[in-house]
């Protein structure tokens, strides 16, 4: 995946400086794929939006660094796992808050012997994603959402081809297990 | 090597990141191991249907608001927050001890006066800008950025003229919409809502919130559906050009008089098209087609075109000249017809709408399908009231020609009312995979707009059936029409079709296949008048395509059809004459077909 010249122009323009117009034509650009990323990992639409500012914040700052033959979206959700990964340190760190409320998770369970459409499946889809640990759950957004091959989700992640087509199988294995007979494919 | 392994092969299958001989030994693999090819057909599944699953699990965010801000917002709070921990880097290298306490005491206080000193002097415009924003009396027109300037004028109230006699600026509306003016320009700012452009260049990019937002020049008026766009007015003729989005192009409703006239919808342009109009002659519609055209607006496409709105425009008029060039001479070329007479009663026409670089149409009959067209973006007419003239599907291997076709994946649809019990009619069009297009249409209405694909170039290639039945009172059949299009996507632009029966991409498809023929290819079947495909299963069943005249394509339904996978002889014959062509092809799990020579 190479960057186009009119990434490369905007990657230029991050590099001399972040005036407002520029982080304007970024945002326009990669957010919504990013919120949309976001929204698959949190899975809640504050911390997706949260995700993606914070993202594309870094990756203004971090301009510097980005290396021009590499894919500029790549490195994008590279940032965002990554970002994802230390609030997800974070969290884990606050202290548990008990409440009263039970989440009423019945309600979005499918209806036996109903027949699902489209919406009902990406949702169903979702959850089981969001069940599956982060380094899965990153091979797996990268390849399905990002629609990367093999060779681009080793490079953004930084591991080896073999390790993402294991993460894969593995991932397939466990989805057969959480995705219900209707979501599979 | 385990099953395993061949399932991990898999993935660099799909990816086609295996070398000929792994990829042969892999499906020779999985050719004979059901469980394999069922792992293969899965993750093919899921590679093709989870990107759009995913996408649409993730619909319920929306974008914040104030997304630059809170990002420029955490900048600016990081960069002070860089400024302080330099500082500290700073203090620590250079002063340690207890001494350096009262050395950075000092140095603190100094930076501290120096900050105070910089306060004082700007507070004025500080001051101002915090009473303008609390007092919300922004400027009407206010400028955001400014390049070699010289002669610039802004209105302080509105209306009132914003001009420029050389150079770029960026001016912003109330509304939010931001205005590029690239000098001389004169442009009348009635209000947030409407201007007026007398002469020069502009860009515009109009945020969501000020739909609606439009430009007037002497001959044209284009109200913004949410986009950026690019207007140029010229002595004599203005030129719409728009970069994302669309927009609603009117001819303008004044007359030099300043009289009020009747409006006159030229119609919508969307992203990569644009319209010219020369002051007392007709309008003319373009869009970018052709490999040139192509690769010089992927550099201004979308946003980009506010990355360098010089270039953009520039763009914007070499893509218009391109364009009405060769609308001018098709124009022309209708007009003669029309002139010299030439009926088309009972026919079929097929024409472009937007745009009109080139002209499609072909006698048919009118209650079925004589042609199978080799253009995946035509408007299709089923009764030809217009002018039109017979279509030669050019795919000739001994005269090396070319295929007249067009660039547009909004193809029209329209026919004439030729019945006069008619009530309504039913649109039907169905391609390989199934139906995709059913209404109903009142009298009234004379054309469908159909969107045969939703990008610049089609995913897969398609033969699609349409059909129009007109209907009387109580729903009474009173007559049908029909219609071929084929999308290939070879026929796009003026690239030759790789129509040779023989070459790997006759072979080489996806799922369902579209087949070219022609008469034409050998010396031998040049005078037949009728045509077959036969395909025959080995092992399995035969079938007898009676194909649509001599030249065209033929749509081969695999994908979830009895044929099942399995190996096929297809021969292309044309009954009477000596000659034919043969091919093998296996039809595997992965969904490829594989010529076998």
């Amino acid at each position: 995946m190479k960057s186009s010249s009119a990434t490369k122009e905007l990657v230029r323009r991050l590099k001399e400086g972040d005036d407002d117009e520029t982080v304007r034509l970024l945002v326009e650009r990669f957010g919504p794929r990013l919120l949309s990323a976001a929204m698959l990992i949190c899975g809640n639409a504050t911390d997706a939006q949260d995700l993606m500012i914070e993202t594309l914040q870094r990756a203004v700052r971090k301009i510097s660094t980005f290396q021009e033959k590499a894919s500029f979206f790549s490195w994008l959700y590279k940032i965002l796992f990554n970002q994802n990964r230390m609030a997800w340190r974070k969290r884990s760190k606050l202290p548990l808050v008990f409440t009263d409320d039970v989440p009423d998770v019945a309600s979005d369970e499918p209806l036996a012997g109903s027949r699902l459409d489209s919406t009902e499946v990406a949702d169903g889809l979702e959850k089981a994603i969001r069940q599956l640990s982060e380094p899965l759950r990153a091979v797996v957004l990268l390849r399905y959402y990002g629609e990367m091959n093999v060779e681009e989700v080793a490079k953004t992640l930084n591991i080896s081809s073999g390790t993402v087509k294991s993460r894969l199988f593995s991932t397939t294995r466990k989805l057969r297990e959480l995705v219900p007979t209707e979501f599979k494919p | 090597m385990k099953c395993e392994d061949y399932q991990l092969a898999c993935y660099d299958l799909l990816d086609r990141t295996l070398c000929a001989k792994d990829e042969r030994e892999v499906l020779a693999h999985i050719e004979h191991c059901c469980e394999c090819r069922s792992f293969l057909e899965e993750e093919e599944k899921r590679m093709r249907t989870w990107p759009r699953l995913l996408k649409l699990a993730a619909r319920n965010v929306s974008m914040p608001t104030d997304a630059v801000e809170r990002i420029t917002h955490a900048l600016e709070i990081s960069k002070g927050q860089g400024f302080r921990f330099r500082l500290k880097e700073w203090e620590r290298t250079h002063f340690s001890g207890r001494t350096s306490f009262w050395v950075s005491l000092a140095a603190s206080l100094l930076i501290l006066a120096s900050l105070g000193s910089v306060y004082w002097l700007t507070q004025d415009h500080l001051w101002m800008s915090r009473v303008n924003i609390a007092d919300n009396t922004m400027p009407e027109v206010r400028l955001v950025k400014q390049r070699d300037i010289q002669e610039i004028s802004v209105p302080k109230t509105l209306p009132g003229v914003l001009s420029l006699a050389s150079g770029e600026i960026v001016a912003r509306l109330k509304t939010g919409v931001e205005l590029t003016l690239i000098g001389p320009t004169r442009l009348v700012v009635q209000n947030g809502w409407n201007v007026s452009l007398e002469q020069g260049q502009l860009l515009a990019n109009v945020p969501h919130c000020a739909i609606g937002f439009t430009v007037r020049t002497r001959e044209l008026e284009i109200r913004d559906l949410g986009t950026v766009f690019g207007v140029q007015a010229k002595a004599a003729a203005s030129d719409v050009f728009v970069f994302k989005g669309r927009v609603q192009v009117n001819e303008a409703t004044y007359s030099e008089t300043g009289c009020e006239m009747p409006e006159v919808a030229v119609g919508i342009c969307e992203a990569g098209a644009g319209v010219r109009m020369v002051s007392g002659k007709r309008t003319i519609q373009f869009a970018v087609d052709g490999p040139e055209a192509e690769k010089l607006f992927q550099t201004v496409q979308g946003e980009s075109a506010l990355l360098n709105p010089s270039q953009a425009l520039a763009t914007a008029t070499y893509i218009a000249d391109l364009g009405s060039g060769r609308n001018i001479s098709d124009a022309d070329r209708v007009t003669n017809e029309t002139e010299k007479g030439i009926a088309f009663q009972n026919t079929a026409s097929v024409q472009t709408t937007a745009p009109v670089h080139q002209w499609e149409t072909t006698n048919m009959n009118k209650t079925s399908a004589a042609m199978v067209l080799a253009a995946a973006t035509m408007a299709t007419g089923v009764f030809g009231s217009a002018s039109s003239e017979p279509i030669s599907v050019n795919t000739s291997l001994m005269e090396n020609r070319l295929w007249e076709t067009v660039f547009t994946n909004e193809v029209d649809v329209a026919w004439h009312w030729e019945h006069p019990d008619a009530v309504n009619a039913e649109l039907s069009i169905s391609g390989m995979g199934g139906e995709v297009l059913a209404t109903n249409v009142s009298r009234s209405v004379s054309n469908v707009l159909w969107r045969a694909f939703e990008k610049a170039t089609p995913a897969v290639e398609d033969v699609y059936e349409l059909r129009l039945t007109f209907l009387g009172a109580n729903e009474t059949v009173l007559g049908a029409l029909t219609s071929r299009l084929a999308v290939v996507k070879g026929a796009f632009g003026m690239g030759t079709v790789d129509a040779n029966p023989v070459s790997a991409s006759w072979a080489k498809v996806k799922d369902n296949v579209v087949l070219a023929y022609d008469k034409g290819w050998m010396a031998t079947t040049a005078n037949a008048t009728t045509s077959q495909l036969t395909i025959a299963k080995i092992n399995g069943i035969s079938q007898i395509n009676v194909l649509e005249g001599t030249s065209g394509y033929y749509g081969w339904k695999l994908k979830k059809s009895d044929w099942g996978y399995g190996k096929f002889n297809l021969t292309l014959s044309f009954p009477g004459e000596q000659g034919e062509w043969n091919e093998t092809v296996n039809y595997i799990a992965l969904g490829t077909l594989i010529g076998i020579r």
